[in-house]
């Protein structure tokens, strides 16, 4: 009777003791001012694919703070969700306070800009080229996806052959063609300009050169517009790029052409100068900066170019996308290389199916 | 003939090149080294990085990957050799080398197979910079922060665990969710040992100021109605879980190595949960090393906050403690 009266008090005791203390410790430490829906991202950035790419242009936008929201998206599903969670358990070192991920497209809902990295990769000695096909068909999966999440976005793609690919996503996203952006030479002329800085002894961003046309083997260095301050570098050594300089420069650009294929062959891949280069043009989208980088765009009726083929060219991009385009004063030489480039690419992209 | 760079840069100065002020070398270039390494840079910390690993081609991919990307980059000279020369005159040295966990593994069963790969990195990195500060990242942390100290013979406030820092702040992260804030709005502190038994500090929880055990007196506990604990156990499980869906974790690791890095760098004496050495504190007697909130600026570890913790939490360290010292205690060459 006695142990009966005992429990009875003790349970009477956690019963107030509950409902005195009901409210969590959310409702007593907050609240709320305010309960009208979450406000909608302004600057949301979907990064598609998740391999060393995707990761590396993910860490390289977040450590930038270019974005509200990202949403990682791809087709495996366990690698995603470990994605998500290390980015996430970032947070407190990010000004990116949503971060997100799914195999589902919705996630990507609302997306300014969209980054496609996915699709397979180059393998050791493979030419970009050649991975065409396997990557035309993971497109037409996607790019409908993005487009039907987020109308308004703007693409940029990045696997590769990125020329072909952009085109490709031109065509399957029904985009304009100004929303549409190839990471393209950005890269390469970085490159370009990193090891042309090394052999002068200054910062890379105190070289200007460009690196115009097709991403690959047959990239155009701009030998003509290369100067530093302003001082035409083909002005000081007229053989500057030809087989008759003695300073041999045009090997510089041969070294450009050959880096990706020697990262690879040193550590199985490239991602962390694409990962930066992809930031940087994100950054120039997202706030509007009207900045000129070398990316690829759809240059049908330039340089006597009648194919619709994605080359690269100096484009101003800014919120809206790619907002113009610079005209190069270019030698007969590089605008048939140009020429001969789009040939190239027409001739693969001519064959594709379903595109 | 003169060529390009002789027309076109005249120089002014024939000075030899200033060494680096504020060197940072990572050590290992696996995926926690890159991370540490892509962090750092993106954060402009420092002005020349340094790699160190034994796979002579991995190591030289990726420090040409980071070159390509100089023109991004405030970082103007990044280098990279097998050869612990390339370190010299570091600031802060970061080292991740060494085996990592493998699924289910605990972190304290890596421990003899990192004690070795330790005994041929420590001197040299020494040898080259005598004065730098070292940030020990490799697991089992607390264990091989000890080795490290050693082995270095470095006075104790220039050798620092990576620690519970990213423990907390994965912490501060899940708690934060829960109350719909940011990260860095939730103050929490996770001690201890990074592993298993860390401890966390529910008495010092808080938002604003504002005592969450004082709102809920039984936060934390077994009896809690809202579980919090459960938090901090996806916290301990955190490193688990994300090894068994992506293989290895490396991201947030990377950007809290860069968080330390930022605070020894730039003088800041921000306060952050990172292994020290503890003997004589909260009655441990045995050379351990665990994490406390420390003081960090340039000279390493300048002090450790002295926490009130309850005699648990007390109790707790010291278990960890002994089971560190037991671990220690056997290991061979230290």
């Amino acid at each position: 009777m006695l142990i009966t009266c005992w429990y009875l008090y003790i349970s009477a005791r956690s019963i107030a003791k509950h409902y005195l203390n009901m409210a969590s410790i959310l409702q007593k430490l907050i609240t709320p001012l305010f309960s009208g829906p979450p406000e909608l991202p302004r600057n949301k950035v979907t990064v598609v694919g998740v391999g060393q790419v995707g990761m590396a242009c993910a860490v390289s936008i977040l450590l930038r703070e270019l974005t509200d929201e990202l949403a990682l998206v791809d087709v495996m599903e366990d690698k995603l969700k470990g994605e998500m969670m290390d980015l996430q358990h970032g947070s407190l070192f990010l000004k990116t306070s949503k971060i997100v991920a799914d195999t589902d497209y919705s996630v990507t809902a609302n997306s300014r800009i969209v980054v496609v990295t996915a699709g397979v990769r180059q393998q050791e000695g493979e030419s970009r080229l050649n991975l065409v096909q396997r990557n035309v068909n993971i497109f037409k999966h996607i790019v409908p996806l993005i487009v039907r999440y987020s109308p308004n976005c703007i693409i940029i793609v990045v696997s590769n052959p990125v020329d072909v690919l952009t085109y490709v996503t031109w065509k399957l996203s029904g985009l304009p063609k100004h929303r549409v952006i190839g990471s393209g030479t950005n890269l390469d002329s970085a490159r370009f300009r990193f090891l042309m800085a090394e052999k002068l002894g200054i910062h890379p961003s105190s070289f200007n050169g460009w690196i115009l046309g097709e991403h690959g083997d047959t990239s155009v260095p701009v030998w003509s517009g290369t100067n530093v301050a302003g001082v035409n570098l083909q002005t000081l050594n007229p053989d500057i790029g030809t087989e008759n300089d003695e300073e041999n420069w045009m090997e510089t650009h041969k070294m450009v052409v050959d880096s990706a294929y020697e990262v690879i062959r040193l550590k199985g891949y490239t991602n962390w100068a694409i990962g930066l280069s992809v930031a940087d043009l994100v950054e120039s989208l997202i706030r509007n900066m009207n900045r000129i980088h070398p990316v690829s765009t759809m240059v049908q009726g330039m340089y006597g170019i009648s194919d619709a083929v994605y080359l690269s060219l100096p484009c101003v991009l800014n919120g809206g996308g790619v907002a113009s385009v610079v005209n190069m004063t270019l030698t007969d030489d590089e605008v048939s290389q140009l020429q001969e480039s789009a040939s190239t690419l027409w001739d693969i992209q001519k064959d594709l199916q379903d595109v | 003939m003169s060529s390009v760079l002789q027309k076109l840069i005249s120089p002014l100065a024939s000075t030899p090149a200033e060494p680096p002020r504020n060197k940072v070398t990572v050590v290992g270039v696996g995926q926690v080294g890159m991370a540490c390494a892509i962090s750092i840079l993106l954060r402009d910390l420092c002005d020349e990085l340094a790699l160190v690993d034994v796979m002579k081609d991995r190591l030289k991919g990726e420090m040409m990957d980071l070159q390509h990307g100089s023109l991004f980059l405030k970082t103007s000279k990044i280098v990279a050799d097998t050869d612990y020369a390339v370190t010299a005159n570091s600031r802060l040295v970061v080292v991740t080398a060494g085996v990592r966990q493998q699924e289910g593994e605990s972190r304290l069963n890596l421990v003899q197979r990192n004690v070795n790969v330790f005994k041929s990195i420590i001197p040299q990195i020494i040898k080259y910079s005598p004065n730098c500060t070292l940030v020990v990242v490799s697991n089992p942390v607390d264990v091989l922060t000890y080795v490290t100290w050693k082995l270095s013979g470095l006075p104790k406030h220039r050798v620092i665990g990576s620690g519970t820092n990213l423990d907390s702040a994965r912490f501060r992260f899940l708690m934060a969710e829960r109350l719909g804030i940011h990260a860095s709005s939730f103050n929490g502190w996770v001690l201890g040992e990074h592993g298993d038994t860390s401890v966390p500090v529910w008495s010092g929880a808080n938002v604003a100021g504002v005592n969450l055990q004082k709102l809920n007196p039984e936060i934390g506990t077994d009896d809690d109605s809202e579980q919090w604990k459960a938090t901090h156990k996806a916290v301990v499980d955190s490193a688990y879980e994300v090894i068994k869906l992506k293989g290895y974790t490396n991201w947030a690791i990377g950007l809290s190595v860069a968080d330390l890095t930022e605070s020894i760098i730039k003088n800041m004496s921000r306060v952050h949960p990172v292994s020290t050495m503890v003997k004589d504190m909260y009655g441990i007697e045995e050379e351990v090393f665990l994490s406390l909130p420390c003081v960090l600026n340039s000279s390493g570890v300048s002090s450790v906050i002295n926490m009130t913790l309850t005699d648990a939490e007390v109790g707790q360290l010291r278990n960890s403690a002994d089971t560190l010292w037991g671990i220690q205690k056997d290991l061979k060459d230290v």
